[in-house]
């Protein structure tokens, strides 16, 4: 019977106590949540972006999400019945200002990025696009559980009666702070988005398309041309002349498209890559082509005259080098398309593939010439002397 | 006159002495730009040594070493752009040129321990962390090979220009092998790099998402039609708001796993935002405010029956008001924040950016509309818990 009493009495003191802990524990969780929420304020407030500083965007998400993670953890213990306090309601107001604050912050900074856009890599910039957007996401995210958490409370609050016109007041502001926040938040992701370039690589497949015909032609004519010791300078003038404006042409789209990826990313065609692909095996049987007519000029040498052969192994050494530059140009260009996709994850199997084909076409590329260089080289020591 | 003989005489000795003297000056400038640049190359190759990714430092090192890639990049272009002929080869330049080729086979091989660190790291980083990492590793790796291109066309443009290659040959011959294996080997880390990194893409394309967010619109649009046929009356207010509050956590509870399999994907995956899955954000929003629109009806409602109806009822039937505009509004929370993430994420902002601004736009000003509705609503419940002391 007596510990049924004090059973009892315990119960009930209990039941008395609870409220009051829910209350006390719920305005610490919130005192805590505008503390580390201000600290986060004052932090985004001092970040500025500027060329290889873009990095502190990503650094500061991390804090905001491990907020955010916070926040939640409030959320999650909310459990009714909840007797609001003026301290709560304020600190709910604190919250919703904190939130509306950093998204003004947020388009702050989305205005500096529209700065560095020039300046800063374009990886660098995007970087810190992508950072942004996260953050305008974050933001949002905690604007959305401040307010939640406020209805939440609402909900079951036994108190509403009491605290009628200040909880209204909290409702109203919260309210006006999310429209607010999540005006700024659009802000955001509009000037973002707005400086988003993106260029569809199918605009460079016909100037692609012109340098694989003039490579094709380069080929057969190159093919077709037998040295000979009378006419081996002349044709090989000839020959220097016709790759020299297929250098031209390659250099000229490889400018092209190096400049458009320091300003916008690329959204990948299955034709370029294939394109790309043929123009460098076409630079294979280029190059095999001239370690040919090395070993041909080789054999040649002994009953070739001297301006002549001076002139043609000049002519070698510059028709290595000519396609030595396109055949790694061509690479190039490959990877800077690459390295900002929009489509990377559905073409990352076809350009593995093109870079594989690339990677075997430019091995045989180099070989080739640097054989041809190195009996060019061999000619002119034995027989030029210079 | 005979002063004038003389300053001609000294005046033909000086450009004797400076034509006699140009190609070692060219020579000497030559080598000590090639010395500069291993200088500088070996800089870079104790910053890429020293860089050991971690979950909270990837895109900060990465962007270093990508500054510092692009000067000496910019420096080799600079000192072949300046080359001029005649040239003289000597052993000190082909040494230079050697342990330039040297180098960018190790910076390559750093690139390539990156990638293969960067792979370590990407279970334990968030996607985003990652998608930073993979596009400075394709940079870094594009640099890199860059480099190599350009130290090889600096080579054959100084061959070219020389004119003393017969005497120079042999040791010519033994660079020229040297840079053509390192060149082949520098090819192949970076196509590893680059196979490695592209191996860690991992994009969802929001066209999987289509069926749910369809069946999202639908269900809502029931809602809302089942919502808006309640004729409330003060006998059995309390169990129609009652169910109504029911039927709408379910129907959020359906919203929140939705968003929630777009919050994991986002953890592992970036987005490819196709124009379905836009449209469907767009038309969930426009459905909120059908939702909205009904709550609005039941406010009318209470006002009018407050009077008449008895304080145990209104106090459970505003308890579900409540309830309803708490969950319609964390509804709209969702439904906003699964048009954020999926922007935040994506790799393809740029080709679909007109859709991306008319889905945000749309759903701004839904949302706003749904908050407003939100609101009227608590604030009436207040107003009557106020007016009959509940």
């Amino acid at each position: 019977m007596l510990f049924k009493s004090f059973a009892g009495l315990a119960l009930a003191l209990t039941l008395i106590i609870s409220p009051v802990s829910a209350c006390a524990s719920l305005s610490t969780d919130l005192q805590a949540l505008v503390a580390q929420g201000t600290a986060l304020r004052t932090s985004l407030a001092t970040i500025s972006v500027s060329p290889g500083n873009t990095c502190a965007l990503g650094a500061f998400n991390a804090s905001l999400e491990s907020y955010l993670a916070s926040v939640q953890a409030v959320y999650g213990r909310l459990a009714a019945p909840v007797t609001l306090t003026a301290a709560d309601l304020t600190a709910l107001d604190t919250l919703s200002g904190l939130a509306k604050g950093m998204a003004a912050d947020s388009v702050r900074l989305s205005l500096e990025i529209f700065n560095i856009e020039t300046v800063a890599d374009l990886f660098e910039y995007r970087a810190a696009l992508s950072a942004m957007l996260r953050l305008a996401d974050d933001i949002g995210v905690m604007a959305n559980r401040i307010l939640e958490m406020a209805d939440r409370i609402l909900v079951m609050a036994d108190n509403i009666g009491a605290m009628a016109d200040r909880i209204l007041l909290t409702q109203q502001l919260q309210n006006t702070n999310v429209a607010l926040t999540q005006a700024s938040i659009l802000t955001t992701q509009q000037n973002m988005v707005a400086m988003s370039d993106s260029l569809s690589t199918i605009a460079y497949n016909l100037s692609l398309g012109l340098v694989v015909n003039e490579a094709d032609a380069l080929v057969g004519t190159m093919g077709g041309t037998t040295l000979t010791s009378q006419t081996m300078a002349v044709d090989l003038s000839r020959i220097e002349a016709q790759t020299s404006l297929l250098l031209n042409s390659t250099v000229t789209l490889y400018t092209w498209i190096s400049q458009n990826s320091q300003v916008a990313s690329h959204y990948i065609n299955g034709d370029t890559l294939t394109l790309m692909g043929d123009l460098s095996g076409l630079q294979t049987a280029l190059a095999f082509s001239l370690e040919t007519y090395a070993n041909t000029i080789n054999q040649m040498a002994p009953l070739t005259q001297t301006p002549v052969l001076s002139d043609a192994t000049a002519s070698m050494l510059q028709l290595t080098a000519d396609i030595g530059q396109m055949s790694g140009r061509i690479m190039e260009m490959t990877n800077k398309i690459i390295v900002m996709a929009d489509n990377i994850g559905l073409m990352a199997d076809r350009i593995v593939a093109t870079q594989n084909l690339q990677q075997s076409n430019i091995e045989l590329t180099q070989n080739s010439v640097t054989i041809a260089q190195n009996v060019t080289l061999t000619v002119i020591k034995n027989y030029l002397g210079q | 006159m005979t002063a004038c003989i003389r300053t001609g005489l000294f005046a033909a000795l000086f450009l004797l002495a400076g034509m006699g003297l140009q190609p070692g000056t060219a020579r000497a400038a030559l080598t000590e730009d090639l010395q500069n640049l291993v200088v500088q190359a070996q800089g870079l190759d104790m910053q890429l040594k020293a860089i050991n990714p971690s979950a909270g430092s990837v895109c900060g090192p990465l962007v270093q070493a990508n500054q510092a890639t692009h000067a000496l990049v910019n420096s080799i272009t600079q000192v072949s752009d300046n080359l001029a002929a005649p040239l003289q080869i000597d052993a000190a330049s082909l040494a230079s040129l050697d342990a330039l080729s040297a180098l960018n086979l190790s910076l390559a091989n750093e690139n390539l321990r990156l990638s293969v660190d960067l792979g370590a790291l990407s279970p334990s980083i968030q996607a985003i962390t990652m998608k930073d990492g993979i596009v400075a590793m394709l940079q870094l790796s594009d640099d890199i090979g860059t480099m190599a291109d350009r130290i090889g066309e600096m080579a054959d443009k100084i061959l070219v220009m020389s004119d003393n290659i017969g005497l120079m040959a042999d040791r010519i011959i033994l660079t020229q092998q040297l840079q053509n294996q390192n060149i082949l080997l520098t090819q192949q880390s970076m196509l590893q790099a680059q196979t490695n990194m592209l191996g860690l893409v991992s994009v969802v394309e929001t066209d999987s998402y289509n069926l749910s967010l369809e069946k999202l619109v639908l269900d809502g649009q029931l809602l809302a039609a089942r919502m808006a046929a309640v004729v409330l009356n003060p006998w059995t207010m309390k169990t129609q708001l009652s169910t109504v509050a029911a039927d709408v956590h379910t129907y959020l509870d359906k919203v929140k796993s939705a968003q929630a399999t777009m919050v994991l994907d986002s953890g592992t995956s970036t987005t490819y935002i196709n124009t379905t899955p836009l449209l469907n954000l767009g038309n969930l929003s426009t459905m909120l405010t059908s939702l909205a629109s009904a709550m609005n009806g039941y406010v009318l409602a209470l006002d009018s029956l407050k009077a008449i109806t008895s304080s145990t009822t209104l106090s459970a039937s505003l308890k579900s008001m409540l309830q309803i505009s708490a969950d319609i509004g964390l509804m709209s929370n969702r439904i906003l924040e699964m048009g954020d993430l999926t922007l935040a994420m994506a790799d393809n902002i740029g080709m679909t950016a007109d859709q991306i601004l008319a889905m945000q736009q749309l759903q701004s000003v839904n949302v706003a509309t749904t908050q407003a509705s939100i609101l009227a609503a608590q604030k009436l419940a207040i107003g009557i818990i106020v007016a009959k002391k509940l």
